[in-house]
């Protein structure tokens, strides 16, 4: 039984075009020309409870868009959406009450206040019962560690710290559902992977769905079994991570050692040569060429060492989004 | 309504961060009603009545005027509603269930009263101790 269920949703912004200089924004007093910036144009998918989902595409894909729709922040051109059998953008109470989004790059919290103050509006905004609310913060606080900095004015916190705080902050609900859209922006590495970590506990722990959009690959696939790639608006792939790279990548890399230097142009004949700094080379190749440009490089070249991979996630996902063929 | 009494609650508290800040801002309404005070003192010192109205009416209609103003005039929504809309920070209560209209109806409402609680206080102050008319 899916909680969310999207279809042929479309959201179209009606944008604005001004002419340069004063002459251009006087003329826009009167009369302006539109045209429609198609930000989700026809996307479709179902997601199950417990699901955690990824949700990457470039900028400007429409990813943050359809988590608006999906919280009900902005009405869609054109299609039907569901979240827990509500209609998002009706706006109960009801499903208010059952869901959460976290942007990275906004906050909620009371800047000039401890974060706690908050998290006690949140505690009456969302009627949470005070056993309840003290059992989840006590819970949240552990997890993520952050008991010292309860009483310190968030203004005085640091990036990593308020974000913890700013998840406390939309969990303390406890939401079935949770949209995080980059959580981990702008966070150092450890900060990051304890975000995650905690993304996935907490995934576990509440059996709550979360999609997560995200520029960071770690994120996505250390997190999500499923991703759901869109661009331009439309939907480019919905699946397994791990089917990303039977569906895009047409090809293999070959990392080579020679024992010798060679003739970078006779290299060329085996496969695209990604970077040659010798005594390595990385030639990317048909994957149906593999094992005969692997057999080649080893009888016509001194070869030392030969490793043969698949291209790294990263690099399908750049390909795809740029629509270039790797190999 | 326990969610509006806690929005009265924490922006009260949000108003008592910054103690400068406060307390210039008191000194800043007393000295209104100071200057004022001297003032008119000192245009009724050669005359008893001015376009027709005696020292004691004059000020009675200007402490009136100060108090009125402050409760009047503290309205925390005119400087900020425009500025969350534009910003995106509405997004944060359109998506929780509370009333974005009634939010800054309290807000409003407890920074009117917190200036009303001021300010008498200090207009008693100032009647106990200026020399009365």
């Amino acid at each position: 039984m899916p909680v969310i269920e999207v279809h042929n949703l479309k959201k179209y912004y009606k944008v604005h075009q001004k002419e340069p200089g004063l002459a251009g924004s006087i003329k826009s007093l009167f009369s302006r020309k539109y045209y429609d910036a198609k930000a989700v144009d026809g996307v479709s998918f179902e997601i199950d409870a417990g699901e955690l989902v990824g949700f990457i595409g470039p900028n400007g894909a429409g990813k943050t868009t359809t988590l608006k729709v999906l919280s009900g922040l902005l009405y869609p051109t054109a299609g039907h959406v569901s979240v827990l059998g509500y209609t998002p953008w009706d706006r109960k109470p009801a499903f208010q009450k059952q869901f959460s989004l976290v942007m990275g790059q906004k906050n909620q919290l009371w800047w000039d206040l401890p974060a706690m103050e908050s998290f006690i509006l949140n505690k009456e905004i969302y009627e949470v019962p005070k056993e309840q609310f003290q059992k989840t913060l006590d819970e949240l606080v552990e997890l993520l560690e952050v008991r010292d900095f309860l009483k310190v004015q968030v203004r005085k916190l640091s990036l990593g710290q308020r974000m913890k705080m700013e998840l406390i902050a939309a969990l303390i609900h406890s939401p079935k559902i949770l949209f995080l859209d980059e959580p981990t922006i702008g966070l150092d590495v450890v900060m990051q992977k304890k975000m995650r970590d905690f993304i996935k506990e907490y995934n576990h722990r509440s059996n709550s769905t979360i999609i997560l959009t995200s520029h960071y690959m770690d994120d996505v696939k250390e997190l999500c079994e499923r991703v759901i790639i869109i661009d331009k608006g439309k939907l480019l792939f919905d699946g397994a991570l791990s089917e990303i790279i039977k569906k895009f990548a047409n090809h293999k890399v070959l990392t080579v050692v020679f024992s010798e230097p060679v003739d970078e142009e006779k290299l060329k004949n085996i496969g695209q040569i990604k970077e040659f700094d010798y005594p390595k080379a990385i030639i990317s190749v048909r994957r149906s060429a593999t094992s005969l440009a692997a057999a080649e490089l080893l009888q016509r070249f001194p070869v030392a060492d030969l490793n043969i991979e698949e291209p790294q996630i990263e690099d399908i996902i750049r390909e795809v989004f740029t629509g270039k063929d790797l190999a | 309504m326990r969610k509006y009494l806690t929005v009265f609650a924490v922006d009260w508290q949000n108003q008592f961060i910054y103690r400068l800040n406060f307390f210039l801002w008191r000194f800043r309404n007393v000295l209104r009603v100071l200057m004022t005070y001297f003032l008119w003192t000192s245009i009724f010192a050669y005359r008893t009545t001015v376009f027709g109205y005696t020292r004691e009416q004059i000020m009675a209609y200007l402490l009136l005027v100060i108090f009125l103003y402050g409760f009047v005039g503290s309205c925390p929504s005119n400087d900020n509603v425009g500025g969350e809309v534009s910003s995106g920070a509405l997004n944060n209560f359109l998506v929780k269930p509370i009333g974005y209209l009634r939010y800054w109806f309290t807000r409003d409402l407890s920074s009117k009263l917190l200036n009303t609680v001021f300010a008498v206080g200090e207009i008693s102050l100032l009647w106990y101790f200026l020399p009365s008319p």
